[in-house]
C-alpha cells in the first residue's frame, strides 16, 4: 500500500519520487496510474528546454497532466503561474507578462513524451518560489499571490495534523487552478503519499460512482456542489468518504448537514483566502464557531482584524485581514465571522470583482453607470443595473433579450459565464439616497419582483410636481398574472394593471384604503410579457388620474375618486 | 421567436429551464429545439447543469448517469432534452 501514516507529509523531500514504480498514485472508478508513469512524466517536464529568461504560466484541466508539469517544473527550479481559468483576457494578461503558455492554453507548447533517463533532485527548498495565483481572477487587474513551497507545505501538514487522511483517494470536486482545490485536492495527497483522483468529480452521480467503486480518504469539495448533492441517501452507497472538506465561499448550515446525511461523513469547513491560505475550520453542520487552525495566530483590535501565519510571506508580523471577526476566546483561538469588507464576491465558487464586472459593463455603447450586486436567487447570481441613455435601454421583449445577450457576449471576453450577471435592470439613471450613494438594499429593490411574482419590475420613480408621479416598470416575462392568460399569447389581465394602479396611489399618496371607487376604465391596447411603460398618476382635487403608456401607445386609463375615510358615509347605498 | 414550433413535451421541458434556473429574459418561444443550451446559444454554464439534474429528477423522475459525456449530450440541446425526458420520465 502507499501511505506512509509515520511520516510527516512533506513537499519539500518530494514523496512522489519515492516507493515501488508499481504503486498506484492516482486512480479514477475504472483507471489506475502508478509511480513509475507519474515519474517518468515528471522527467520529461523537468527536462523540457524553455527560455531561461522568461517565466512558465500552466493551464491544464487534467489533473493527471497538471500534476506532472507542475512537478515537473519544480524540479527544474521554475515558480508555475496558475491563471484561474484560459479566458481571451486571461490570455491576454499572461502574454503581455511575457509567460511562456503550457498546457492547455492556446499556443502552448506541446506535452513532452514521458522520460525515463534524466535524473531528478530528490529535495527541493521550502524557499524555492513554487506557485503564482491570482486573487481575482475576474476583475481588470488581478492581483497575483506568491507562494513558496514551504507555505504550501505548511497548509497541507496542518490539515494533515488536524485530520489525517485515512487509506484511500483523495478526490476534488474544484479546479487545482484555485487555491483550494490545488492544496487540499492536489499537494495533500502528494505530500502525504495518497493517490489522487484521475477527474474532478462534478456531477453528484459521478460522485455516487466514485465512492461505490473507489476507498475515498477525502472529498475535497465546495459549496455549490455540496449544496446540489441529492436530497436523500437514495442512489448513495452505503461507504461515505472519510472525511468531507469545503472551503472557497460560505457554506450553509442546512447544505452541510444534509451532506453529511446524504454521504454518511464528516464536513469540516475551511475558511481562508487566496492571500492568507487556510486560517480557522469548523463542524457546519453541528457549529457556527470557527477555531483556528494550530499554526495560526488571530486578532481583533477594533475594527481591525489582525493574523500571524506560516502560511504569510512574514510569519511574525500581524497581518490585516480584509473580514470581520468577534474574537470569543484566545487559547484556543475561537471566533465569529461577521462579513466580508471588500466587494469581491464569489458565484459558484469563483471570484469575482464586482467593481471589475461593472466596470467592463461601463464600457459598452449607451452605458452611462453600472452597479453588480449578488442575488439571493438561482444559486446566488449577480444581478446588474445599468443607467443607459434613454434611447439605448430595451422597450419589449425582444429589444431586452438582444440587449442582453449583446451585454452577456462584451463580457465573455473577461469572465467566466457563472459570474455573469443573471438578471438585468436598465434604468435612466441609478436611484441614490439622500447622502447621493446607491446602497446595496436600494440596488435589491430593483430586483423585488423575483421575491413576488405578482408585481412588474418597478425601475424608477420621478416627482415632477407634488400632484405627479411617473414610475416606470417592465413587465416580467414569468409574472403570475401571465399563466393562463392566454396560452400561446400572453397578455397582461386588465385586473391586474388596476391592481397595481390603486397599490401606486395609495403608497405615493399616503391614504390607505382611500382610492376605492374607479370611473372611466379603458385598456386601449396589450401589455405584453418584457414591455418597458411608464405609469403616470395625477392629482386633481379628488381624483387621481392614472394611465399606463408604452412605445406601443396606452395600455390602461382610469379615473380613481377619493373617498375620504373621515367623511365617508358609514352605511353606502 | 424560433423557427420551428415547439413540440407540447418540448415546451414543457422549456418551461422547466426556464423556471429551475430563473432565466428572466427568455420565453419558451425563444428557445430554438436544435441550438445548443450551453455556451453560445442559450449561454448556460456549469452550475445550471447541476441545477438541470436536480430539475429533471423532480418534474419528470429522471436520475441521469453517471458518464458525464453522454450527459453533455442529453444537454446538448432542447430537442435532445425532451428526447430523454420522453425515453425515461417515470412521473
Amino acid at each position: 500500500m502507499s501511505a506512509h501514516p509515520l511520516s510527516a507529509p512533506s513537499l519539500t523531500r518530494c514523496p512522489w519520487l519515492s516507493g515501488e514504480a508499481t504503486d498506484i498514485v492516482a486512480r479514477s472508478g475504472q483507471q489506475r496510474r502508478t509511480r513509475g508513469e507519474l515519474c517518468d512524466a515528471i522527467r520529461a517536464w523537468a527536462n523540457l528546454p524553455l527560455p531561461p529568461d522568461r517565466e512558465v504560466a500552466l493551464y491544464d484541466s487534467d489533473p493527471w497532466r497538471f500534476t506532472a508539469a507542475l512537478l515537473g517544473l519544480w524540479h527544474a527550479g521554475r515558480r508555475v503561474w496558475l491563471p484561474g481559468d484560459a479566458l481571451s483576457e486571461t490570455v491576454a494578461q499572461l502574454r503581455r507578462r511575457h509567460l511562456v503558455l503550457l498546457g492547455e492554453l492556446p499556443g502552448a507548447r506541446p506535452t513532452p513524451p514521458p522520460d525515463a533517463h534524466v535524473t531528478l533532485a530528490p529535495e527541493l527548498s521550502p524557499e524555492q518560489d513554487a506557485v503564482v495565483l491570482f486573487t481575482s481572477g475576474s476583475s481588470g487587474e488581478p492581483t497575483p499571490i506568491h507562494r513558496t513551497l514551504g507555505q504550501l507545505e505548511a497548509e497541507v501538514a496542518a490539515f494533515e495534523r488536524h485530520w489525517p487522511l485515512a487509506e484511500g483517494v483523495v478526490i476534488s470536486q474544484v479546479s487545482h487552478q484555485h487555491t483550494w482545490g490545488l492544496t487540499a485536492g492536489l499537494l495533500r495527497a502528494l505530500a502525504t503519499s495518497h493517490p489522487f483522483g484521475l477527474e474532478i468529480v462534478t456531477w453528484p452521480e459521478t460522485l455516487a460512482e466514485w465512492l461505490s467503486n473507489v476507498p475515498v480518504s477525502a472529498l475535497i469539495s465546495s459549496p455549490p456542489q455540496l449544496s446540489r448533492l441529492p436530497g436523500s441517501t437514495i442512489g448513495m452507497p452505503s461507504r461515505g468518504p472519510g472525511r468531507i472538506f469545503s472551503a472557497a465561499a460560505p457554506l450553509d448550515e442546512k447544505a452541510a448537514a444534509q451532506a453529511e446525511t446524504v454521504l454518511g461523513s464528516e464536513l469540516i469547513e475551511i475558511y481562508g483566502s487566496s492571500e492568507s491560505g487556510a486560517i480557522a475550520w469548523r463542524r457546519t453542520g453541528q457549529d457556527t464557531i470557527w477555531q483556528a487552525l494550530d499554526d495560526v495566530r488571530l486578532r481583533s483590535d477594533g475594527a481591525r482584524t489582525l493574523l500571524q501565519s506560516e502560511r504569510l510571506p512574514r510569519p511574525e508580523q500581524w497581518h490585516e485581514q480584509a473580514d470581520h471577526i468577534q474574537l470569543l476566546s484566545e487559547h484556543p483561538v475561537r471566533f465569529t465571522l461577521h462579513g466580508r469588507a471588500d466587494r469581491i464576491v464569489k458565484v459558484a465558487g469563483k471570484r469575482v470583482s464586482l467593481e471589475g464586472l461593472a466596470h467592463h459593463i461601463e464600457a459598452f455603447p449607451g452605458v452611462l453607470a453600472a452597479r453588480c450586486l449578488t442575488i439571493d436567487h438561482s444559486g446566488g447570481r449577480i444581478g446588474a443595473v445599468i443607467a443607459m441613455a434613454h434611447d439605448a435601454i430595451a422597450h419589449d421583449h425582444d429589444t431586452r433579450r438582444r440587449l442582453i445577450s449583446d451585454l452577456r457576449a462584451h463580457l465573455a471576453g473577461a469572465f467566466e459565464p457563472v459570474v455573469l450577471p443573471r438578471f438585468w435592470r436598465f434604468v435612466d439613471r441609478l436611484p441614490v439616497n439622500a447622502q447621493g450613494k446607491l446602497t446595496r438594499a436600494m440596488a435589491r429593490h430593483l430586483f423585488d419582483d423575483l421575491d413576488d411574482r405578482r408585481q412588474p419590475r418597478w425601475l424608477d420613480i420621478e416627482s415632477p410636481d407634488p400632484d405627479q408621479r411617473r414610475i416606470t416598470l417592465e413587465i416580467p416575462e414569468r409574472l403570475a398574472a401571465l399563466e393562463g392568460h392566454f396560452p400561446g399569447r400572453p397578455i397582461v389581465p386588465g385586473i391586474a394593471l388596476i391592481h397595481w394602479a390603486r397599490q401606486q396611489a395609495e403608497r405615493l399618496f399616503d391614504a390607505p384604503d382611500r382610492w376605492r371607487d374607479m370611473r372611466r376604465v379603458r385598456f386601449p391596447a396589450p401589455l405584453l410579457p418584457g414591455d418597458r411603460a411608464v405609469m403616470t398618476l395625477s392629482r386633481q382635487h379628488d381624483a387621481l388620474t392614472v394611465s399606463v403608456r408604452s412605445h406601443r401607445g396606452q395600455h390602461l386609463q382610469l379615473r380613481l375618486l377619493g373617498v375620504d375615510p373621515a367623511t365617508e358615509p358609514r352605511e353606502s347605498s | 421567436m424560433a423557427d420551428t414550433p415547439l413540440t407540447e413535451l418540448e415546451r414543457d421541458v422549456a418551461n422547466m429551464i426556464i423556471e429551475a434556473l430563473e432565466l428572466e429574459d427568455i420565453t419558451a418561444d425563444d428557445i430554438e429545439p436544435e441550438a445548443p443550451l450551453f455556451g453560445e446559444g442559450l449561454g448556460l454554464d456549469s452550475i445550471d447543469a447541476l441545477e438541470l439534474g436536480l430539475a429533471l429528477q423532480k418534474r419528470y423522475g429522471i436520475r441521469l448517469d453517471s458518464d458525464a459525456e453522454e450527459n453533455r449530450e442529453h444537454f446538448a440541446s432542447l430537442r435532445q432534452l425532451s428526447a430523454l425526458v420522453a425515453e425515461r420520465r417515470s412521473d
